[in-house]
């Protein structure tokens, strides 16, 4: 019996890889270096001087990036840099590392080493106290008939630590994230949030402050974190339909 | 548990491994469709339009929605390619036309349609229709004798007409009579009598004056003929193919050789067309020396320009997709009827067309969705000028020097250094910048710097290391004319401009109507001796469609012929005829149905 397995096993597991090989070929299979668009970016030169990561949770991620024309790029090594706002591809048989072009990018898919995938899309917002709207990368968080969630994952200088004398003094600026929340809806400007709370969202929602109390209430949930923030908006989301 | 494995094992060997030519002759494609040709008719006179209708019997519905290209090439009886067509299938039909040119000679002539990825089986998987066509000054036709065997003595409309029902495979067609007028409406119904498990049928409609055309033995293109090329050796080593399907876009597939006139492994090849915004995409050789680029719509029909990188001397030879190794050898036909004495008339009949100038061809709306986008690489420059808005200047170098304080030309020895200002790095680069004229990069700059304020619109500058993909840009130096400047441009000698081929657009047949008595006795001549052609009607179980047409000011037999392909494949025929007479409007009037007879 056991004889038969080591035969059997090993030939079933080539037949197997042959099946799905000869599966995908039927699949209209075209070469990647055929249909895989050219990302086309400039030097990437991270800003300096900082403590701590400039990348979205601090690593690299292999995912897949949109192109404006909808185009897709697949299976690329990407991190996002949420200080500079850019998204980051390390090309390692090119041995280069390029910030891709914003204006010719749609959005992009981050898949973590758990096959998670996190989805970002370029946005135009309007923030706080600016007068041009700008796109920004953000991540989808919610995305529902009539209202969006979306989150810049921003990371920003928390904070600067002086040290040294009062001539040759020397400061320390750590990096930490600080992500900014979008909430759309159709026909309205975006809106931004940047503390998670039960009155920021009320000043989101004005005229339906009285519905998501007691639909709140009702699911017995708090506004403390990113989870319920995404939770309370699916509900309001239900409650418009 | 061993029951179970080999149970695993069976299936597994059935899935995996395929009954034949794998992986000699690659895997089925998706894209790897059949295709059934069909004209409005057989014989034609040279300067005439001929109608054709296309069919994928498998057809690949990409996600762009856009259908797989197909290569239409008539050839003569020597081989030649006379004239070829890029038809677009939308789905899994398309229809049009192609002019015969009017120096055609006399002779048998083969249309033969097929997509990229069937070239690797050769021009046996092609579609191929064997026609006649007759050189409208030839009145000997002596050519007839050649290819013509023994003359049947029936009419065209005894032959249909005996056979009329019997081709027909659950499609019939009938007219409401037998004789019609000149100028006369002529009605028709089409059934469809099918079974559940195929209740759809597409179909084309063609009523035209002509003999019958019988092929003595059906062959092949190439049969009896040997390609002359040797096989070539660039497959992909993926999918062990040598020619990929174009569902995705048309695929420009080439060679570059060095030099030494050997194929160049690992070249790079760019790809631009002349725009108002830089575009460029490449390719890198394989070990065969062999690149392929994916086109959207926005190259087709225009001018590209193919240019190897690195050191010059490399020539670049485009892959000719007309191009068929297969001979053709003209099979004998038979013609019912005098056939000589039709083709005396249809030579005069073409000749008047020419004289009134008479149009039947009118192009229709593309079916298919123009993809528009370019590959840019990049989507807003870091510094815009604008010269028209500053004092005229003589040339580039002043203009630079005067208004462009991040650019810098120098003249060194016969050539000109261009340098960009590395914003990043605070300092001008110490390599040339990439130099742009009208959207394509050009290798000596030298022949720009006399563009002086009024030949330039703008000027743009990426002032980066910048990256398109592997090609990499110390700066970008991009000049857009006001006067075509790229025209007279004169490019190294490995550089190669090809005007790529548009989708040809579908066309109908005008066919014009007399309705009103106003029309009807019009003064200029009808002389279309084919009067109805519609090539595209779907045809659903248990249906009748009606048509209806009008008889031209020529008398004589006319058919019908109603053919095309069930959505399961299956081909449907059906025939019948009737005759237009000059003082026709007493003909005998039959009830619908019985198949025509």
């Amino acid at each position: 019996m056991k004889e038969l397995r080591k035969i059997y096993l090993p030939v079933l597991a080539a037949l197997m890889l042959l099946s799905v090989a000869r599966h995908m070929q039927g699949q209209d299979t075209l070469p990647a270096a055929l249909t895989e668009p050219k990302l086309c970016g400039e030097w990437y030169t991270p800003e300096i001087g900082y403590v701590g990561s400039q990348l979205f949770r601090g690593v690299w991620f292999r995912g897949r990036v949109t192109l404006e024309d909808g185009r897709t790029a697949h299976n690329r090594i990407l991190a996002y840099n949420g200080m500079q706002d850019q998204l980051i591809w390390l090309d390692k048989k090119g041995g280069k590392v390029l910030a891709l072009d914003k204006g010719l990018t749609a959005g992009f898919v981050l898949r973590d080493d758990k096959g998670e995938e996190m989805r970002f899309r370029k946005i135009r917002v309007k923030p706080l106290l600016q007068n041009d709207s700008v796109s920004v990368y953000a991540q989808v968080l919610f995305e529902g008939e009539n209202i969006s969630l979306y989150a810049q994952r921003k990371i920003v200088n928390d904070y600067t630590e002086t040290y040294g004398g009062y001539v040759t003094s020397a400061s320390r600026r750590f990096l930490a994230p600080k992500p900014v929340y979008f909430i759309f809806m159709p026909g309205r400007q975006s809106n931004q949030i940047e503390k998670i709370s039960r009155k920021t969202l009320y000043a989101v929602f004005p005229e339906k402050k009285k519905q998501i109390r007691k639909t709140l209430r009702k699911n017995r949930l708090s506004l403390h974190n990113e989870y319920q923030l995404v939770r309370a908006i699916e509900l309001i989301d239900r409650m418009g339909q | 548990m061993i029951n179970l494995l080999r149970i695993l094992f069976f299936t597994l060997l059935f899935t995996a491994v395929p009954w034949k030519g794998w992986p000699s002759d690659g895997p089925p494609f998706s894209g790897d469709g059949r295709i059934l040709l069909q004209t409005d008719r057989k014989v034609y006179v040279a300067g005439e339009n001929m109608f054709y209708k296309l069919y994928m019997t498998d057809p690949k519905d990409t996600v762009s929605g856009n259908g797989e290209f197909v290569y239409l090439v008539l050839r003569n009886a020597r081989s030649r390619v006379i004239t070829h067509s890029l038809v677009r299938i939308y789905g899994d039909r398309a229809w049009g036309d192609v002019y015969l040119p009017d120096t055609l000679s006399t002779g048998m002539y083969q249309l033969l349609a097929y997509t990229n990825a069937m070239r690797n089986e050769g021009a046996e998987s092609f579609a191929t229709q064997e026609i006649f066509v007759a050189n409208r000054f030839d009145k000997g036709l002596t050519a007839l004798l050649k290819y013509t065997g023994k003359k049947e003595d029936t009419s065209s409309v005894e032959i249909y007409g005996n056979i009329s029902g019997v081709l027909a495979g659950g499609l019939s067609v009938a007219t409401e009579k037998k004789i019609y007028g000149c100028r006369e409406r002529i009605g028709m119904e089409i059934r469809y009598d099918a079974g559940e498990a195929d209740p759809v049928a597409f179909v084309s409609v063609s009523v035209a004056e002509e003999p019958a055309f019988f092929t003595e033995e059906p062959k092949r293109p190439g049969e009896g003929a040997k390609g002359t090329d040797p096989p070539e050796r660039s497959v992909d080593p993926m999918t062990g193919r040598r020619y990929l399907p174009e569902s995705r876009g048309y695929i420009l597939r080439g060679t570059v050789y060095d030099e030494d006139g050997k194929p160049a492994k690992g070249a790079y090849v760019l790809l631009s067309v002349p725009d108002t915004l830089i575009n460029l995409d490449y390719a890198v050789t394989d070990s065969t020396g062999m690149f392929r680029l994916l086109l959207n719509d926005h190259c087709l029909g225009k001018k590209i320009i193919l240019m190897p990188a690195g050191s010059p001397g490399k020539k670049i030879v485009p892959d000719d997709k007309y191009r068929i190794r297969e001979a053709y050898r003209p099979t004998v036909v038979h013609f019912s009827g005098n056939i000589r004495e039709y083709l005396l008339k249809s030579q005069k009949i073409v000749g008047v067309r020419k004289i009134y100038g008479s149009k039947y061809v009118h192009p229709e709306k593309r079916r298919w969705k123009v993809q528009e986008t370019r590959p840019v690489i990049y989507s807003r420059p870091d510094f815009t000028l604008l010269p028209s808005e500053y004092v005229p200047l003589r040339d580039l170098p002043e203009i630079a020097k005067e208004i462009v304080p991040y650019l810098k030309i120098r003249k060194n020895g016969d050539g000109f250094e261009v340098r960009v200002y590395n914003e990043k790095e605070r300092v001008f680069f110490r390599e040339n910048a990439t130099v742009f004229l009208d959207g394509v990069p050009v290798k000596d700059p030298t022949q720009l710097m006399s563009l002086a304020s009024g030949d330039i619109r703008r000027i743009e500058l990426m002032e980066k290391l910048w990256f398109c993909g592997d090609v990499r840009f110390n700066g970008i130096v991009a000049v857009f004319s006001t006067n075509h400047a790229l025209d007279r441009y004169r490019f190294p000698a490995d550089v190669l401009t090809l005007k790529m081929e548009a989708p040809a657009a579908p066309s109908g047949m005008i066919m014009p109507r007399y309705e009103d008595p106003q029309g009807k006795e019009g003064r200029v001549p009808d002389l279309r001796q084919l009067l109805c052609w519609q090539p595209d009607l779907v045809l659903k179980k248990d249906q009748v469609k009606t048509l209806s047409f009008f008889s031209s000011d020529l008398s004589g037999d006319y058919i019908i012929r109603v053919t095309g392909l069930t959505a399961k494949g299956r081909e449907v025929v059906a025939v019948s005829c009737f005759t237009v007479r000059r003082n026709g409007n007493e003909g005998v009037i039959t009830e619908y149905g019985g198949g025509g007879k």
